[in-house]
C-alpha cells in the first residue's frame, strides 16, 4: 500500500523556525550595536598619523588626534601609578620608525607588552608628545 | 849655652827689628809704676835701674819681653807669636839680602881694614905704643863709611864723655886736695891761737908783767876775746872745706858711674843692633878708660833686662862676657856662613837657606855676611822666592799654584821637607772636592739648602778649586736651560698643545721639579694627555672592529675634553665620514631638544638608537627626554621635595591625564 505524502509545516516546525529567525536577528542586532559602539569604531573615525609629517613637522601639529598602529618593540619607562613610555614601531610603507608614545596611568590595566600590536589614539600634545588617548591591542 | 847664646841673640834681633830705639838696660816697671830714673852703686858692681814712665794698664806693646822658643822657632811678644824664619818681615829682610850684591866695593874694604886695624890697636897682647889713643884717633875714619851708620862717632862721643868726666873728677881731685891743704893750715892756726890763749892765762895766774895793773887786765881781756872770734872763724871755715870735700867726692863718684853707666849702655846697645865688631872695639876701649876692673852690669833679680840677659847668658852680664859674646857670634856666623856654601854645593837648599838666614839674622852686618858672593846666595834665593810663594799660596788656599810650587821646590832642592805642605794640600782639596760631589748629589735631589751648605764648604775649603767654577757654569747652564723650558712649557700650556708636552714630557718633568705650580699644571696635563692617548686607541679599536658609532661616540666625548687635539680631530673628522647619518640625527635629536620640541627629539633619539643600538649619546637623550615626560619615581621623588630643589633640579613632570 503507498503512503500518502505529508502537506505543509508542522506547527512545531514553524515555531521552531520562527525561535531561530528571532535568534538570528537577536544576534545580528547585537553584533551590529557592539561593533558601532566598539573602540575600533572610534579609532576608526581618526586619520592615521603621517610619521613623515610628525617627525619633521610635528611642531604645527600640536592638539590634534591620530591614530597610529605598530608593535611595542620597547618600553621605555613604566611608572606604578603614573603610566608608561613606549616605542611603537611602525611601518609605513618604506617609513619604519619608532615612536615614542606616552600611555597614561588609566591605561593601567591594559596589558602592554614588548612585541605586542596595538593601535594607538594620540594626541600631539605639549612639546609633540604623543600621548595615548586610546588603545586597542590588534 | 849656645841655645842659650840663639835665645838671647834671637831677642836682640827681633828688638833690633822691632824696636824704634831700645833703651839701656830695660827693668820692668814697679808696683807703683815709678816714673822716676835712678841709678845706685855697690861695690865693685853698676846696677842700673831704668824705670819707664808710668804706663796705662794695657800699654800699646806691652811690657812682656819677648821669649823665643828655640824647639818651634816661635818667638812670643805682647801676646803675638812670630815663626823666625817664616816671618814675613823677616823673609822680605832676607829675601832683600839674597839680592844685594856684595860688598866687595873698595869703600867696603878700606872700612873692613880699618874696623880689623881698630881690633888689632886694642888688642889686649899689644905690649907697647898707646893703643887706646891710636885706636880712638881710628874711630872718626871709620864713622865716615856708609856702613858704619855713624856708629864709632857715637863711640867716640861716648869716649869723650867718660874723657871729661874723669877730668872733671880730676879736678875735683886736686880741689879737694887743695882743701886739704888749706884744713891743715886752718887747723895749725887754731892750735896756735888756743896755744896763745892758755900762756896768757898762765901768766895772767902768776901776775906777770903781762897780767899786771888794770889795764893789764883790760889789755889781756881784749886780746883773748879777739883770739875766740879768731878761733872761731877757722871752725868755721874747717866745716865749710869739710863740707866742700865731701860734696867734690860725690860729684866725683856720680860722674864716674854716670860715665860707666853711658858707656855700658852703648856696648848693649851696639848688641842690640847686632853690630858685633863695635862691641869689641867698645869693650876693649871699656877696658881701657875703667881701669879699675868693675865690669859687671848687675841687673834687678826678676827684672825685663835679667831675664833677657842674665837668664839668658847664665851669669851676670859684664862687658867682658859681652866682648866674648860677641867673638862667638862672629865664630857662629862664620860657621853658618861655611855650612851654607857646602850645602849648597849638595842642592840642600832648604837646610842652606836655613843655615844662611840664621847667620844673617846674627851677624848681618858683618863682613862674612855682608862679603858673600850674589852667585851663592841666588842658588837658594830661587827656593826662599818658592817657599815664600808657598807659603803665600797656602794663606790664600791656592792648593793647584802650592803644589806646582811644592813639585818645583822638591825638584829643586833635594833636602826639602814637602810633606807637611803637601798633607795640608791634599786635606783640603779632597775637602773641597768631596763638598763639591755632595753637593752635586744635593743637587739631583733638588736638595738646595744642602747644595748650598756644600758648596760653601767646597769654596771655603779650596777657594780656588776649579771644579767649583765648572760646577757654577754647569748649574748656570743648567739655570739657562730650564727657564727656556719652562718658558717653552708656559708656552704650549697656552697652546693648549697637550700632545708636543706629552713627547716632550722628560724635559718638562725635570725642569719643573723647583715650582710646585707648574709640576701640578703639568702633572694633570700630562694626566689628561695620556689619557686621551689611551682614548684615541680605544677609538682606533674600535673603529678597527667595524664600530664606527662607538668609535665615533668615544672621540666626540674625548673631543669635549681635548677640543684642541689635532689628531683627536682628525679622527673624529674621519669616524664623523663613515657615520654621517647618525651623527646627523644625533644632532638633530639635541636640536630639537635643546628648541623645546622633546617628543620629536625623542623621536629622533630612539631613531639614532635603531641605528646604533649601543649608543650613549642616544641613550642619555632618551634619559634625559624621559625624564621631562615621565620621571622616574627615584627623581620625582627628589624633585617633589621642595620647590627650591625643583627649580634647581629642572622641570615639573607633564601633566597629559
Amino acid at each position: 500500500m503507498a503512503r500518502r505524502a505529508r502537506q505543509g509545516l508542522s506547527p512545531i516546525q514553524i515555531t521552531c523556525i520562527a525561535v531561530g529567525l528571532v535568534g538570528v536577528g537577536l544576534v545580528a542586532v547585537l553584533t551590529f550595536s557592539s561593533s558601532f559602539f566598539s573602540p575600533d569604531n572610534s579609532l576608526r573615525s581618526v586619520s592615521e598619523l603621517n610619521i613623515g609629517n610628525y617627525i619633521t613637522s610635528g611642531n604645527s601639529m600640536g592638539g590634534t588626534v591620530w591614530r597610529v598602529t605598530g608593535t611595542i618593540d620597547e618600553k621605555l619607562r613604566w611608572t606604578r601609578d603614573r603610566g608608561q613610555v613606549v616605542s611603537v614601531y611602525i611601518e609605513q610603507g618604506s617609513t619604519k620608525e619608532s615612536l615614542p608614545i606616552v600611555v597614561p596611568e588609566k591605561f593601567k590595566d591594559i596589558s602592554i607588552n614588548v612585541g605586542d600590536r596595538f593601535t594607538f589614539k594620540v594626541e600631539v600634545a605639549e612639546k609633540q608628545f604623543l600621548v595615548a588617548r586610546e588603545l586597542v591591542r590588534s | 849655652m849656645i841655645q842659650k847664646h840663639y835665645i838671647l841673640l834671637t831677642a836682640f834681633t827681633l828688638c833690633a827689628l822691632l824696636l824704634e830705639c831700645p833703651a839701656q838696660v830695660l827693668t820692668g816697671p814697679d808696683a807703683a809704676g815709678g816714673a822716676t830714673s835712678t841709678t845706685t852703686t855697690k861695690p865693685g858692681s853698676t846696677t842700673v835701674v831704668n824705670r819707664q814712665p808710668a804706663q796705662k794698664s794695657k800699654p800699646f806693646l806691652g811690657t812682656d819681653v819677648p821669649v823665643f822658643n828655640p824647639g818651634t822657632e816661635i818667638f812670643s811678644w805682647d801676646g803675638q807669636n812670630w815663626n823666625v824664619t817664616n816671618n814675613r818681615l823677616m823673609r822680605a829682610r832676607f829675601e832683600k839680602y839674597l839680592n844685594t850684591l856684595a860688598d866687595d866695593a873698595n869703600e867696603d874694604e878700606e872700612y873692613r881694614k880699618l874696623i880689623r886695624e881698630i881690633l888689632d890697636q886694642l888688642s889686649p897682647h899689644r905690649a907697647s905704643g898707646r893703643p887706646l889713643q891710636d885706636a880712638v884717633a881710628l874711630l872718626p875714619r871709620a864713622s865716615r863709611y856708609r856702613i858704619d851708620a855713624n856708629l864709632c862717632d857715637s863711640l867716640s862721643q861716648a869716649i869723650l864723655a867718660v874723657y871729661h868726666g874723669q877730668k872733671n873728677a880730676a879736678a875735683l881731685t886736686a880741689t879737694n886736695a887743695a882743701l886739704e891743704r888749706e884744713k891743715k893750715g886752718l887747723h895749725w892756726n887754731v892750735e896756735v891761737a888756743t896755744s896763745e890763749n892758755l900762756i896768757e892765762e898762765a901768766e895772767r895766774k902768776r901776775g906777770g908783767p903781762r897780767g899786771q895793773g888794770q889795764n893789764g887786765g883790760n889789755q889781756s881781756t881784749g886780746k883773748a876775746v879777739s883770739n875766740t872770734g879768731r878761733v872761731a872763724g877757722y871752725f868755721q871755715r874747717l866745716a865749710e872745706i869739710e863740707a866742700m870735700k865731701v860734696a867734690n867726692k860725690a860729684k866725683i863718684g856720680i860722674s864716674e858711674i854716670q860715665a860707666k853707666v853711658e858707656y855700658q849702655a852703648l856696648i848693649l846697645q851696639f848688641a842690640v843692633q847686632r853690630r858685633w865688631e863695635h862691641v869689641i872695639i867698645a869693650s876693649r876701649i871699656y877696658r881701657r878708660l875703667f881701669r879699675d876692673g868693675d865690669g859687671v852690669i848687675e841687673i834687678k833679680e826678676g827684672s825685663d833686662a835679667d831675664k833677657m840677659l842674665a837668664k839668658g847668658l847664665g851669669v851676670s852680664p859684664t862687658v867682658t862676657s859681652l866682648d866674648m859674646f860677641a867673638n862667638e857670634v862672629i865664630r857662629d856666623v862664620d860657621e853658618g856662613v861655611r855650612a851654607f856654601e857646602f850645602l849648597v854645593e849638595k842642592d840642600e837648599l832648604e837646610s842652606a837657606s836655613k843655615r844662611l838666614a840664621e847667620a844673617f839674622f846674627l851677624g848681618e852686618y858683618l863682613p862674612r855676611i855682608r862679603t858673600l858672593a850674589r852667585e851663592s846666595k841666588q842658588k837658594v834665593q830661587r827656593f826662599v822666592q818658592d817657599a815664600d810663594a808657598l807659603l803665600s799660596a797656602m794663606e790664600v788656599r791656592d792648593y793647584k799654584t802650592a803644589d806646582d810650587i811644592v813639585e818645583r821646590m822638591r825638584n829643586g832642592a833635594k833636602d826639602f821637607n814637602y810633606s807637611k805642605a803637601k798633607a795640608g794640600i791634599e786635606f783640603y782639596t779632597n775637602m773641597s772636592n768631596s763638598s763639591l760631589a755632595q753637593a752635586k748629589i744635593a743637587a739631583q735631589k733638588n736638595d738646595m739648602d744642602e747644595y748650598s751648605r756644600q758648596m760653601q764648604m767646597a769654596i771655603e775649603a779650596w777657594p780656588l778649586n776649579p771644579q767649583i767654577k765648572e760646577q757654577n757654569e754647569l748649574f748656570a747652564s743648567v739655570a739657562d736651560v730650564q727657564v727656556t723650558t719652562l718658558n717653552q712649557l708656559d708656552t704650549l700650556l697656552s697652546q693648549n698643545n697637550h700632545r708636543e708636552i706629552m713627547k716632550q714630557q722628560g724635559r718638562f718633568i725635570a725642569a719643573v721639579q723647583s715650582d710646585p705650580q707648574r709640576k701640578e699644571q703639568l702633572e694633570r696635563v700630562l694626566s689628561g694627555a695620556m689619557e686621551l692617548q689611551f682614548t684615541l686607541a680605544k677609538i682606533e679599536g674600535l673603529a678597527e672592529k667595524n664600530d664606527p658609532w662607538g668609535a665615533w661616540e668615544m672621540a666626540k666625548e674625548a673631543n669635549s675634553r681635548s677640543a684642541d687635539d689635532i689628531e683627536l680631530n682628525q679622527l673624529l673628522t674621519s669616524l664623523t665620514l663613515k657615520v654621517t647619518d647618525f651623527v646627523k640625527i644625533l644632532d638633530k635629536a639635541k636640536t630639537l631638544e635643546d628648541s623645546g620640541h622633546s617628543g620629536m627629539g625623542l623621536t629622533y633619539y630612539l631613531k639614532a638608537k635603531r641605528i646604533y643600538p649601543n649608543s650613549n649619546f642616544a641613550e642619555a637623550g632618551i634619559n634625559r627626554l624621559l625624564d621631562e615626560v615621565l620621571p622616574s619615581s627615584e627623581s620625582l621623588a627628589t624633585t617633589e621635595s621642595t620647590p627650591e630643589q625643583q627649580q634647581e633640579t629642572g622641570p615639573a613632570p607633564l601633566k597629559f591625564d
